[in-house]
């Protein structure tokens, strides 16, 4: 989702005057969150390219439009593919970070810390990673002390990045709690109706962080009866059911 | 592992092992029993190599100088290294075979050796040492005296008298086998007699010069290291030394005959072992400086023999490391090497760094700035000028500099020195730093008539002569304005304070004579507690520092003062005490610490009736628990501490920061060691009951006490269930080390209490912010997050916009002193000042405290019409000025000046921003003296200038004649020149962006003094809005961007009469940012 107010007040937007005319369509649509007629404009730009493959910003504005509006796995394919091209290797890596969580791809290379994205990836991807409890709240630790960081070289005035932060601390929170001796238990006595696995599928009162906490609960929950099944958890954990509606759901709402 | 599991490599070894053991006993005559229990007395007494009368091979001075050939050294090397590596398996196998894997004895192997002869022998001889050494043999005491008698024997033999293998031998032995002669229960022993003597020979031998072997004498240095760590007592050398004509040298008298030894290997390494002998018991902390004279006396220092000279200089400055009560005399000797010659500048210079750094000091300014009081006046005493030494030699850039870190420390003395060279010496500092004598002589005369008054004083005259002697050599100081009645009367205050920063180190007097006339004459004062003065008497030395004196003649002194000119006691003990914890806060040097402690102490002991005033004992006890954590001197203030907090319930009930005293305790209690932190959870424990009968102090721990490590709290027998208020409150005025820890509690109550509704936004609101902006990596822990992110948690993530209390405060200012902007200013000023002094660091508080003091005579006016808040009111209301009136800085800028090129360096906001204040400073200073006092605060690298700058610049702005067109248009011109040029550089840091932006919105909360109409507010500066619109999108500051990019506008359509254009290219490029700002 992309927020695009800065000063708490998305009209003022409409008093700007752009004398280019795509340009001014282009941000009128990110701004109204209209991002499948942006893909079309980006789409049709990539068309007309006369280079044959489209500029790389053109092909990551277009996989950022993808991935708003829930395709993830057709933008994590562009995303990959203009990866290499060095000008925008940062930007590429972080939407591919952030695509890479959602579609369930572990195998991209160990991202820095530094980044939100990269690492909140890293403690995703330790968690359906690694054996080690302790290894993997090592790496959730990690990603939370780089947000905090994050979040105080934050000015007061940049209400959306802090916003974004404290998403991230949300989330990385939800990993944690998961981590937990409750949930561990009741994964390993397969109670699957219990208080501490319930928890993971309720919608708190705040609509902006559930759709951010949800995502990230799924995951984990869909991960136990999907990729934990290859990895180390037992058969018994698949269950879930009303757990992966419920993500088609939350799907469907981001 | 017995032995090993596979059967051919178990019989291979053990074939190896047989190899080894007929390799290396080649002698078969053996007088120990291979049992290793029993040992025969028979000793080897055949020698092939030797003739049958014992007198050996025949040496003579011709065949000893001869060179032995290359072959036989590469023979020699390789049988030592064949000898060792059989004699290691041979050991090794033998432990390996044994149930207990302990090192063998292996009586073969030490009958090999003392049968052999020759360089056999001796090669043998330092195989078995450095295997015990390596822990591969075990030496029985029966061994050690078998080998002791070998070796006695040989080394009074005529054939290896002059042998260096031999002695080398006897030093490695002596060393492997101290830990037995040595032990406690062998000290009267024959064997350890044995050793000892057979030591003192070597060791006679080497430093009377009859031993041509620089190794020997290398080695002897080395053992003699060993021996003063194995007995630093040295008893047992001295009770077995034999009574001959010239006995042996002690320990530390050899090594010091080694330092001027002939060869520079041997010198190197005593220049490094014998400035460690001041480490030992017998050597009395006060006798260092003398025993490190009376050494140098016995060197000869000729500076043209470099050889010699870098030697004694790398004496010296372990010398400097070692004690810092020999460091004053060698770091004398050390400068005054640069007025022969220069020759040792480099060494010198990179010397003093190493020291530095092992004192762990930041620099050698700071090495040379805590002794320049001693080395200077030294050099200045010997004739030398510390001006004519290069800077680099001080840790200085420039003499510039040098001069006025000197100026600062020397100046009271040089006004003062009886033979007149010292203000001659005065004047040449002051053109060196660009200032006056006069100006100086003002600025250091209140502790120049201190140290006047305390001379007189101590020559025990009465009050009426002390008068006129004073007044007297007062009116002698030259610049010094007006009478000297007048003088003293009206700085009687600073000359008190003045005075009780001369007391000077009573433990000197043999059975504290000094001391204990201390405590009497305390005693017979009144208001006065002798008790506290007892608390703190020094048990360690103190260097001696010319012009400070024992407490007795402190006391008279100020008696007379006290007599004479009344002065508010409590202002003398509140200044007294900010002058002295300033100087506590910056002092590294121990034996410095504890000298201040004492006058601490002597303060509050003559003062103690004062300290029923809150304000004193707060500043008192804060200082106090602060100094906690340093350990020399931490038992002297604990005792402070347990004190101050047993004042509290006596005290007027102004302890406004008791919470703060609480959480400052508990984060002193999780930092001090062991020993400290029980005595804390004692004292915690014992006065628990006491403390709960006590409103403020239970208050506060109720507030504050969460803090407090789990081992203390527990001390207190109750739980401590503070409220979420309490918390909130907490974090508010806490400080970074603690935010994790009140992060716990916070998500624990924020779900409780009547109202969860108001606990929420007021962490929303609030604490989140505060406990954002003091996140530290280095404080971060994994359980203090995690409460933090609970707590976002239950605010579904919600932040709200900070609440800014400043913001209402400032308003109101703003509302009463609209009519009054200079006065604004200054309650702005004061207001910064204490918020400096409440939550800034060690040096910026000691800089923020004496501005405030400086500032003091100015603010009469506004605390007389209680302009100033009431709180702020009293706490300034104490502060006295240690300037006198008179004094007039000339400031060194002008508004040309902020045109300099150091205001281009705006990569680096902390050069930039001090750059840019210093000059604002003294542009302001023309109008108004007390900005001229405030350029050392601003120059001080340590303060936080962001905060400052827009104060600054509004006073720049503001204390100026509102009539004076061109002088305001002229400065004007000056800071937004400063301010368009840095906004526009490509290379402009954030620190400094935000800078300007934080200048230009204060300043909107104010009206200039030339504006008065309606929209005045904005016509401070003639800004380019657009370009801090620009450069407000860079940092982020959207909001500020908007404001910006609109009064622009604004201007320009108000100027020109058009339509705003807003197809600006300048203006969609900012709207873009500000509206659509790509963040996903």
């Amino acid at each position: 989702m992309a927020v695009y107010s800065n000063v708490n007040d998305p009209d003022g937007f409409y008093g700007i005057k752009i004398n280019n005319v795509k340009e001014s369509l282009r941000l009128r649509l990110n701004h109204e969150g209209e991002h499948l007629k942006a893909f079309g404009l980006h789409g049709a730009d990539l068309e007309a390219a006369t280079n044959g493959s489209g500029s790389t910003a053109d092909l990551i504005a277009s996989a950022r439009d993808l991935h708003s509006i829930g395709i993830h796995r057709t933008a994590l394919a562009i995303t990959q593919s203009v990866r290499t091209r060095t000008d925008q290797v940062p930007i590429a890596d972080d939407l591919l970070f952030d695509i890479a969580w959602r579609t369930g791809d572990w195998d991209l290379p160990v991202p820095p810390a530094s980044t939100s994205a990269g690492a909140f990836y890293s403690a995703l991807r330790s968690l359906h990673r690694s054996r080690d409890q302790e290894s993997v709240q090592k790496t959730v630790d990690v990603a939370m002390k780089e947000e905090m960081r994050r979040l105080k070289d934050l000015g007061s005035e940049r209400m959306t990045d802090i916003q974004n932060a404290v998403d991230n601390l949300l989330s990385l929170r939800e990993v944690s709690l998961w981590l937990g001796p409750d949930v561990q238990r009741a994964l390993a006595e397969g109670d699957y109706n219990s208080r501490e696995l319930a928890r993971f599928s309720e919608i708190g009162s705040s609509a902006r962080s559930v759709l951010i906490h949800c995502d990230v609960r799924c995951h984990m929950l869909t991960g136990v009866g999907i990729r934990w099944l290859s990895d180390c958890t037992p058969p018994k954990c698949l269950f879930s059911l009303p757990l992966n509606q419920e993500k088609v759901v939350i799907s469907s709402v981001t | 592992m017995d032995k090993w599991l596979i059967d051919q490599v178990n019989d291979a070894l053990r074939e190896l092992i047989t190899v080894a053991r007929k390799l290396s006993d080649d002698n078969t005559t053996s007088s120990i029993q291979s049992n290793g229990t029993t040992y025969a007395t028979q000793l080897p007494t055949q020698y092939a190599a030797l003739d049958d009368d014992d007198f050996g091979e025949i040496r003579v001075a011709e065949t000893d100088s001869m060179p032995v050939s290359k072959e036989a050294l590469d023979s020699q090397r390789s049988t030592m290294l064949f000898l060792q590596n059989v004699v290691s398996f041979r050991l090794s196998g033998a432990k390996y075979q044994s149930q207990s894997l302990l090192p063998p004895r292996d009586a073969n192997l030490l009958n090999s050796f003392l049968s052999a002869e020759g360089i056999r022998m001796i090669q043998l001889g330092r195989v078995v040492c450095d295997a015990v050494v390596n822990q591969q043999l075990q030496l029985s005491f029966q061994a050690i005296e078998l080998i002791l008698g070998t070796l006695e024997e040989f080394l009074s033999s005529y054939a290896y008298s002059r042998d260096e293998g031999l002695y080398l031998l006897v030093l490695s032995f002596l060393h492997c086998s101290a830990s037995t002669w040595l032990a406690d229960e062998l000290a009267e022993s024959e064997i350890c007699e044995r050793a000892i003597n057979i030591a003192q020979h070597v060791v006679k031998r080497a430093t009377s010069g009859n031993d041509k072997s620089w190794r020997v004498r290398l080695h002897v240095i080395a053992f003699l290291d060993e021996y003063c760590e194995y007995q630093p007592e040295l008893e047992l050398w001295r009770a077995h030394a034999k009574n001959d004509d010239v006995p042996a040298p002690t320990p530390p008298d050899a090594l010091a005959t080694l330092l001027g030894d002939q060869d520079l290997r041997v010198r190197v390494r005593a220049a490094t072992s014998h400035p460690e002998v001041l480490y030992l018991p017998n050597m009395a902390t006060h006798n260092h400086q003398n025993y490190y004279e009376v050494t140098l006396s016995d060197l000869s220092i000729d500076y043209d023999a470099f050889n010699f000279s870098i030697t004694t200089t790398l004496w010296r400055l372990n010398c400097c490391i070692v004690s810092g009560f020999s460091r004053n005399a060698a770091l004398f000797h050390l400068h005054e090497i640069r007025f022969f010659t220069p020759i040792y500048d480099t060494l010198l210079t990179r010397g003093l760094e190493v020291v530095a750094a092992r004192l762990g000091l930041s620099s050698v300014q700071v090495l040379w700035n805590e002794n320049v009081q001693l080395v200077g006046m030294g050099l200045l005493g010997s004739g030398f000028e510390t001006i004519e030494l290069p800077p680099s030699l001080s840790g200085f850039t420039d003499k510039k500099a040098r001069a006025e870190a000197e100026l600062a420390s020397l100046a009271p003395a040089l006004i003062v020195l009886d033979e007149g060279g010292g203000l001659t010496y005065l004047t040449k500092l002051c053109e060196e730093a660009g200032t006056t004598a006069s100006e100086q002589i003002l600025r250091h005369l209140y502790p120049a008539i201190a140290r006047l008054l305390v001379k007189i004083a101590s020559t025990g005259v009465d009050d009426t002569q002390i008068r006129s002697q004073l007044f007297e050599a007062i009116s002698n100081i030259p610049g010094g304005k007006g009478k000297p009645k007048d003088a003293v009367t009206k700085g009687c205050t600073a000359i008190a304070v003045q005075v009780l920063d001369l007391v000077g180190p009573d433990y000197m007097d043999e059975g504290n004579v000094a001391m204990v006339s201390a405590i009497e004459a305390v005693q017979k004062l009144e208001g006065a507690n002798a008790d506290l003065l007892r608390m703190v008497s020094p048990d360690l030395g103190i260097s001696f520092v010319e012009g400070y004196v024992p407490a007795c003649h402190i006391i008279r002194a100020l008696h007379f003062l006290e007599v004479k000119f009344p002065f508010d006691r409590f202002a003398v003990c509140y200044n007294a005490l900010l002058h002295l914890f300033s100087r506590l806060d910056i002092v590294c040097s121990s034996a410095e610490q504890t000298r201040l402690l004492y006058q601490v102490g002597l303060t509050v002991a003559m003062y103690a009736d004062t300290f029923s005033d809150g304000r004193i004992l707060q500043l008192f006890i804060l200082e106090c628990v602060s100094l906690l954590d340093r350990p020399d001197i931490q038992s002297e203030v604990f005792s402070l501490v347990k004190w101050g907090f047993s004042m509290i319930p006596e005290s007027d009930g102004g302890l406004t920061r008791l919470s703060d005293i609480i959480a400052r305790l508990g984060r002193v209690r999780r930092i001090v060691n062991d020993t400290m932190g029980h005595q804390i959870d004692d004292w915690v424990q014992k006065e628990a009951a006491k403390w709960e009968k006590s409103d403020p102090i239970w208050g506060a721990i109720e507030r504050s006490a969460i803090l407090w490590p789990a081992s203390m709290k527990d001390q207190l027998g109750v739980v401590i269930d503070p409220t979420f208020e309490d918390i909130a409150d907490l974090v508010e005025i806490g400080i970074p080390s603690d935010s994790m820890t009140v992060c716990g509690r916070l998500s624990e109550l924020i779900g409780t209490g009547k109202d969860v509704k108001e606990n929420k936004r007021v962490f929303a609101e609030q604490s989140f912010w505060h406990i954002k902006n003091a996140y530290s990596v280095d404080t971060w822990t994994a359980a203090g997050a995690q409460a933090f992110v609970a707590s976002l948690a239950e605010v579904d993530g919600q932040i709200d916009t900070p609440e800014s209390h400043e913001e209402k405060i400032i308003k109101d200012l703003r509302t009463k002193l609209s009519k009054e902007p200079t006065s604004l200013a200054w309650v702005l000023f004061i207001r910064h000042l204490l918020r400096v002094v409440d939550r800034g660091d060690r040096p910026s508080r000691v800089g923020a405290y004496l501005v405030l003091r400086q500032l003091r005579p100015t603010m009469g006016d506004l605390i007389e019409r209680s302009i100033l808040p009431q709180t702020i009111r009293k706490e300034v209301e104490l502060l006295q000025s240690p300037y006198p009136s008179e004094l007039i800085i000339t400031p060194v800028f002008s508004s040309d000046n902020l045109r300099d090129a150091v205001l281009t360096r705006v990569d680096q906001s902390e050069v930039w921003l001090r750059e840019l204040a210093i000059r604002l400073c003294d542009i302001t200073a023309r109008e108004q003296d007390f900005f001229a006092q405030l350029r050392s605060f601003v120059a001080s690298p340590t303060v936080d200038l962001a905060p400052l700058l827009p104060l600054l610049v509004q006073s720049c702005l503001s204390f100026v004649n509102r009539q004076d067109k061109k002088l305001i248009k002229e400065r004007q011109t000056a800071i937004e020149a400063v301010f368009h040029a840095s906004l526009r550089n490509p290379a402009v840091s954030d620190g400094v962006v935000h800078a300007i932006l934080d200048t230009v919105l204060h300043l909107r909360s104010f009206k200039p003094p030339y504006r008065t109409d309606m929209l005045g507010y904005n016509h401070w500066l003639k800004l380019d809005f657009m370009l801090l619109s620009e450069s407000a999108i860079k940092v982020g500051s959207f909001a500020t961007a908007l404001l910006f990019l609109e009064i622009g506008k604004r201007d320009d359509a108000e100027s020109s009469d058009a339509e705003v254009d807003l197809s600006d290219g300048r203006l969609q490029k900012v709207s873009d940012f500000i509206f659509a700002s790509p963040q996903v």
